[in-house]
C-alpha cells in the first residue's frame, strides 16, 4: 500500500516542467517531505497528481488503485492538494471554509456532526478562537493554520501541502509538523510536503524526495540523504548535519 | 454537548436566517406601499380591499390596481431581484467586487437591440410593435452571452479574460449604439433615450409571468451550486482541489447571469446599480456564505428597487420619473455612506 509512480511528465507549450518522473513505493504511514530550489516543478508535481493540470503518465497507482481508471470525483475523494497561496478577500468565516473542506460537496445540508468534527479541528490546531472571524481579516499566519485545517478536514489516501509552514512562527512551525506526522501515522496515509526548511525537513520528515529542473534527483531515507552530498549539488550549499541534546537531526547550511 | 465554536456557528446561521426573514418582511411591506403609491388617492384599507376583493370598489379602482400598480410594483421587485443575484454570481464568478450583470456588454448590447428596433421602425407594426423591441433587445443580449461563452470556451474562462473581452463588447456596443443615435431622426432619437433610462411603466401580467419563470428556472440552478460557488471564493486552486470543475461552474454561472440580465434589461431597460448594491448590502450583513448571502441578494435587491420605484412617484405628485435615474441619483450618495460606515473590507 502506497505511492507509485511511473513515468510522470508535464509541459507548456514552450517548456517542459516535470520530465519523467518515475516513484515507486512511496510507503504510507509516513512523512515524506519534497525538497528544491526554486522553480525545480514541485507545485506542478503536486497540482498534476492532484489532476488540477493535464499530465501524461505510464500509471499512477495510489494503494494500489490506478489513477487512470478513477473519475475526477473519486480522484478528489483520495488525493487532497494544498495550494501554497490562499485567496484573502472572501468574507467567510474560518468555520465556514473548514466546514466546506470537510463537506465536499457532497450534500447542502450541515448535520450536527460535521459541526462537531469542525470544531474538534479548530481545537486541535489551537484556532478555535479565531471560529467566527472572516478569513480576510485574520493574519498570513492564522490563514494558513485555517488552510492547513481544511486540509486536515478531508478523509483523502494522498496529502500533498505545498508550504503549509513557510508565514508560520517558529513555534507553530514545530507544532504543525508534529501534527502531521502524528495524523500521518494515525491515519495511515500518504503525505508529502513540499518545504524549503532544511531544518524543519531534518527533523520530521521519514522520507526526502530531491527535485530540480523537473526531475527527481533522489529519494530515501532522511539520514542517508542527508549524509549524501546530492543536497549540497541541488542547493549550491554546504550543510552540516548532527544531532541536537535532545535527539533530532540539525542541519546547518552554509553558502559554498 | 455542544462546544464553543459550534455553538457560535450554529447561533450565528440562526442569525442570518432570521436576518433574511427580517428583510423579506421588509419587502413584503414595501411591495404594498409601492402598490398603495401613485397618483389618485386610496386610503390604505381601500387598496387592501381591493388586493384581496378585487370587485369590491367598482371596475375604475380594480383596473388601476390590479393592472397598473400591482403589475409595475411587481416587476420591480422582480427585477431587482433578477440583477441583484445576477450580480452576486457575476461578482462571485469573476473574483471582481466591481462587476454587475452589465460588466460583460450584455446591457449596451441590449440598449443597442432595442434601437436598431426603434431605428428601423418595428413600433410602426400594429400590436407587436413595442414587443418586438423587448425581443430585439433580448436577441442581441443573448447572442452577447452567448459569444462571450463560445470565446470562453475556446480561449479558457479564466475571470481576466472574461472581463477583457466584456470590457472590449462594451465599448463596441457603446460605439455603435452612438452611430445609430447619430443617424436616428428626432423622434426615434428620443424614444431610444427614453428607453435607455429605464422605466416600469412598461410592466404588465405577460412581462411578469416572463420574468417570473426566467427566475424560478435559473435560481434553482444558482442553490443548486452554492457551496461550489463559495467554494470558489477561496481560490481557482482550492476549488478545484475540493473536486469543483471551475471551468463548467463559471460557464453555467455565465449563462444563469445572462439570462436573468437580459430579460430584465429587455423589458425595463437599463437599470444599473441595482446589480453592484444589492450583493455588496448582503455581504456587509451575512457574509459570502452563498447559502445566505444569493437569498439575502435577491432579497436586498428587489427591496432596493422596490423602494425606488416608490420614491419614483413621490417626488413630485402625478409624475413617474424613470427609475434607472432614481437608482443612480439616490443610490450612489446612499452607497458610498454605506461603504465608509462600514470598517471592515472585504475586497483589498
Amino acid at each position: 500500500m502506497s505511492l507509485t509512480i511511473k513515468n510522470l511528465s508535464f509541459s507548456y507549450p514552450d517548456k517542459a516542467v516535470l520530465k519523467n518522473i518515475s516513484l515507486s513505493n512511496l510507503p504510507k504511514g509516513k512523512l515524506t517531505v519534497l525538497l528544491g530550489p526554486n522553480a525545480a516543478g514541485k507545485s506542478t508535481f503536486f497540482r498534476s497528481l492532484a489532476g488540477l493540470v493535464d499530465a501524461d503518465y505510464e500509471q499512477i497507482l495510489i494503494n494500489d488503485e490506478s489513477l487512470s481508471e478513477l473519475t475526477a470525483a473519486e480522484r478528489t475523494q483520495r488525493v487532497c492538494y494544498m495550494p501554497q497561496i490562499f485567496s484573502t478577500q472572501a468574507m467567510l468565516t474560518v468555520f465556514e471554509v473548514v466546514l466546506l473542506a470537510q463537506k465536499q460537496l457532497n450534500s447542502w445540508s450541515v448535520t450536527e456532526e460535521d459541526v462537531q468534527s469542525v470544531d474538534a479541528l479548530l481545537k486541535q490546531f489551537e484556532i478555535e478562537h479565531l471560529a467566527q472571524r472572516y478569513i480576510s481579516e485574520l493574519s498570513g499566519g492564522q490563514q494558513q493554520l485555517v488552510s492547513i485545517c481544511q486540509a486536515m478536514a478531508r478523509s483523502a489516501e494522498l496529502f500533498l501541502l505545498d508550504e503549509p509552514t513557510s508565514a508560520l512562527d517558529l513555534r507553530h512551525q514545530l507544532q504543525v509538523m508534529q501534527r502531521l506526522k502524528d495524523e500521518t501515522q494515525q491515519r495511515d496515509v500518504i503525505t508529502i510536503i513540499a518545504l524549503h526548511d532544511l531544518s524543519l525537513a531534518a527533523r520530521f520528515a521519514d522520507n526526502i524526495l530531491l527535485m530540480k529542473d523537473g526531475k527527481l534527483q533522489g529519494h530515501g531515507e532522511t539520514e542517508f540523504m542527508f549524509s549524501s552530498p546530492l543536497i549540497e549539488d541541488i542547493y549550491g550549499i554546504e550543510i552540516e548535519l548532527f544531532r541536537n541534546s535532545k535527539g533530532s537531526l540539525v542541519v546547518t547550511s552554509e553558502l559554498k | 454537548m455542544t462546544t464553543t465554536a459550534s455553538f457560535d456557528y450554529l447561533k450565528k446561521s440562526r442569525q442570518k436566517t432570521g436576518l433574511i426573514l427580517v428583510a423579506a418582511l421588509l419587502l413584503l411591506l414595501s411591495l404594498f406601499f409601492d402598490i398603495a403609491t401613485g397618483p389618485g388617492e386610496f386610503s390604505l384599507s381601500e387598496i387592501w380591499q381591493v388586493i384581496f376583493q378585487p370587485d369590491a370598489l367598482g371596475a375604475r379602482m380594480n383596473i388601476i390596481i390590479w393592472d397598473i400598480r400591482i403589475p409595475t410594483a411587481l416587476m420591480a421587485v422582480l427585477v431587482g431581484a433578477m440583477l441583484s443575484a445576477a450580480g452576486a454570481e457575476m461578482q462571485t464568478i469573476l473574483n471582481n467586487p466591481l462587476a454587475d450583470p452589465f460588466t460583460l456588454g450584455i446591457s449596451s448590447a441590449a440598449s443597442f437591440g432595442a434601437a436598431v428596433a426603434i431605428v428601423v421602425g418595428v413600433e410602426t407594426i400594429p400590436i407587436f410593435g413595442e414587443g418586438l423591441i423587448t425581443v430585439s433587445a433580448f436577441s442581441f443580449a443573448l447572442a452577447t452571452a452567448l459569444f462571450l461563452y463560445l470565446f470562453t470556451r475556446l480561449r479558457g474562462s479564466t475571470s481576466e479574460t472574461m472581463v477583457l473581452v466584456g470590457i472590449a463588447l462594451l465599448f463596441a456596443f457603446n460605439a455603435l449604439l452612438s452611430l445609430l443615435q447619430y443617424t436616428a431622426t428626432d423622434a426615434q432619437l428620443s424614444q431610444i433615450v427614453f428607453w435607455m433610462m429605464g422605466s416600469l411603466g412598461r410592466s404588465n401580467w405577460v412581462n411578469i409571468t416572463v420574468c417570473f419563470a426566467v427566475l424560478c428556472c435559473v435560481m434553482p440552478v444558482f442553490f443548486y451550486r452554492s457551496w461550489a460557488l463559495t467554494a470558489l471564493r477561496m481560490g481557482d486552486d482550492k476549488a478545484a482541489s475540493l473536486g469543483i470543475n471551475v471551468k463548467r461552474l463559471r460557464i453555467e454561472m455565465l449563462l444563469g447571469v445572462s439570462l436573468l440580465a437580459a430579460t430584465a434589461v429587455s423589458f425595463v431597460g437599463t437599470i444599473g446599480f441595482i446589480g453592484l448594491v444589492g450583493p455588496h448590502i448582503a455581504r456587509m450583513i451575512v457574509g459570502e456564505n452563498q447559502r445566505f448571502f444569493l437569498p439575502m441578494s435577491i432579497i436586498s435587491g428587489a427591496l432596493i428597487m422596490s423602494l425606488t420605484s416608490i420614491l419614483s412617484k413621490s417626488i413630485t405628485t402625478g409624475v413617474v420619473y424613470p427609475v434607472g435615474i432614481i437608482t443612480a441619483l439616490i443610490g450612489i450618495p446612499f452607497f458610498i455612506s454605506l461603504i465608509l460606515t462600514v470598517q471592515r473590507r472585504s475586497w483589498h
